[in-house]
């Protein structure tokens, strides 16, 4: 199966921004403050912004630069 | 099992959950987005205007609006009423009889008064006379499909099916990803896949999300069996002493001002704002059931019962909720997103749109599959046959 290394290039992104959701969402319902708001509304962005920023459009790259097929 | 094995295993479980739950997810998803903004459209569709009073004004006696609300409907009983924390209104539900109630909780219909001046402002007919607005339409579609408790079972499970789903498609991720960066869209090539890659991505940054918000959905569905369990054990017990008692008919009740009082200061730091009347099927025959709330985010979703006996007018006890409607409780705003302000509630639109684009497109991926899969058989059998063509002797 995959080594520790390679384990570790495909599940750091979703680790942070899964653990930066639950945080966000925690912190809205758990902090009375307004800072506490705000820390779950940029939290929460976070993964919303990251797949919309990868997402994006953009003009095909030349077939031959693309990744390999797994 | 070998990886190949395993790995085929949890492609099946995968492909079958999604595929049974996509198209009620994908209406759950739609109606979800004005559901999540309810309050605003509420507001905008029937703007509620009240008489400028000095801030300081004090609300009328309850007693007062019970006298009002059994003026207008004579033949009526009150079933509850609730305070808004929001505006200055109390709704007042009424019921032909509690035993109509009891059969088709539909017949109730309400009245709203302003809170200080207890003023009429609006009445209504019942749930089942009333012609349904766009947002009842959307939260049944959201909710029961129009059937109730069979409806909440059913897309409660679907709900289920999309948390499996969801588990399984991270299964499949790692394997997917092993060759490729984070984030890699392929273009250029196949149009499958690229889709594949932006299902894969977009349902990698709403995963924990989705899991809430799905996980917390399945609790929601289950909100009437599990009220109805607590009725069967706790209430059934709590009220066992008092079997055989009368039930009081509202005329011979005591003042509700006064129970209101009484409950009020049972539960200090804590705010009364529902009223529900002796013998409502949702209450306690022999007592007012008053619901307190605490006044943070999260408290302020955990409600507590209060009882205050119907015959003295003294107070019986102070209900201790048991754990699983605690969870209900708390995965109401969950499952809502509305528990900080509007950016809060944009951000569970955005995030239910990047849903919508996963569920769409994981349906692409099994139909473009079945198309690649049935022209690679198409392909086989015409090579076949030109083969077994080309042996026959001419």
């Amino acid at each position: 199966m995959s080594t520790s290394s390679q384990r570790r290039k495909v599940w750091s992104v979703p680790t942070v921004l899964a653990v930066l959701t639950l945080l966000g969402l925690a912190s809205a319902l758990l902090g009375e403050h307004w800072g506490w708001k705000a820390v779950g509304w940029i939290t929460l962005a976070v993964p919303v912004l990251v797949g919309v920023w990868f997402a994006r459009p953009r003009r095909s790259r030349p077939a031959a630069k693309a990744a390999v097929h797994p | 099992m070998t990886a190949a094995r395993s790995l085929k295993r949890w492609y099946a479980v995968h492909k079958w959950t999604s595929l049974i739950c996509t198209l009620f997810l994908l209406l759950i998803c739609v109606t979800g987005l004005p559901l999540v903004f309810h309050e605003e459209i509420d507001h905008w569709l029937e703007p509620h205007t009240y008489a400028a009073l000095p801030a300081d004004t004090p609300n009328a006696s309850f007693d007062r609006i019970a006298a009002i609300a059994h003026q207008r409907y004579p033949h009526e009983v009150i079933a509850s009423m609730y305070v808004d924390d929001d505006e200055p209104q109390v709704y007042v539900w009424m019921a032909p009889s509690f035993a109509a109630m009891k059969a088709d909780p539909d017949v109730i219909h309400f009245m709203r008064l302003d809170t200080r001046t207890a003023e009429v402002l609006e009445t209504t007919a019942s749930a089942a006379q009333r012609p349904k607005t766009f947002m009842d339409v959307m939260l049944a579609l959201h909710t029961d499909l129009f059937v109730d408790l069979p409806g909440e079972l059913f897309l409660g499970l679907m709900a289920l099916l999309f948390v499996v789903a969801i588990v399984s498609g991270v299964v499949l991720y790692g394997p997917f990803m092993k060759k490729l960066d984070f984030g890699t869209v392929r273009r250029g090539r196949a149009n499958r896949l690229k889709w594949l890659d932006l299902h894969n991505l977009l349902g990698i940054v709403t995963l924990a999300w989705a899991l809430v918000v799905g996980l917390t959905g399945v609790m929601n569905e289950l909100s009437t069996p599990l009220f109805g369990l607590w009725q069967q054990t706790d209430v059934k017990r709590l009220l066992a002493s008092y079997e055989g008692q009368s039930v009081p008919s509202q005329e011979a009740l005591p003042s509700v001002q006064a129970a209101l009082e009484t409950a009020q200061r049972a539960v200090p730091g804590m705010t009364v704002n529902s009223i529900v009347y002796p013998g409502n099927p949702f209450g306690s025959p022999y007592h007012y059931m008053f619901w307190a709330k605490g006044d943070t985010t999260l408290t302020s979703r955990l409600l507590n019962p209060v009882l205050v006996n119907a015959h003295t007018g003294e107070l019986s006890s102070v209900v201790k909720m048991p754990w699983y409607l605690r969870a209900l409780e708390v995965s109401r705003p969950l499952h809502f997103g509305d528990y900080g302000g509007l950016p809060l509630k944009i951000l569970w639109a955005l995030l239910d749109l990047i849903t919508i684009v996963v569920l769409g497109s994981g349906l692409y991926l099994w139909i473009a599959r079945r198309k690649t899969q049935a022209e690679r058989v198409a392909h086989l059998l015409a090579t076949h046959e030109a083969a077994a063509g080309a042996r026959q002797p001419a």
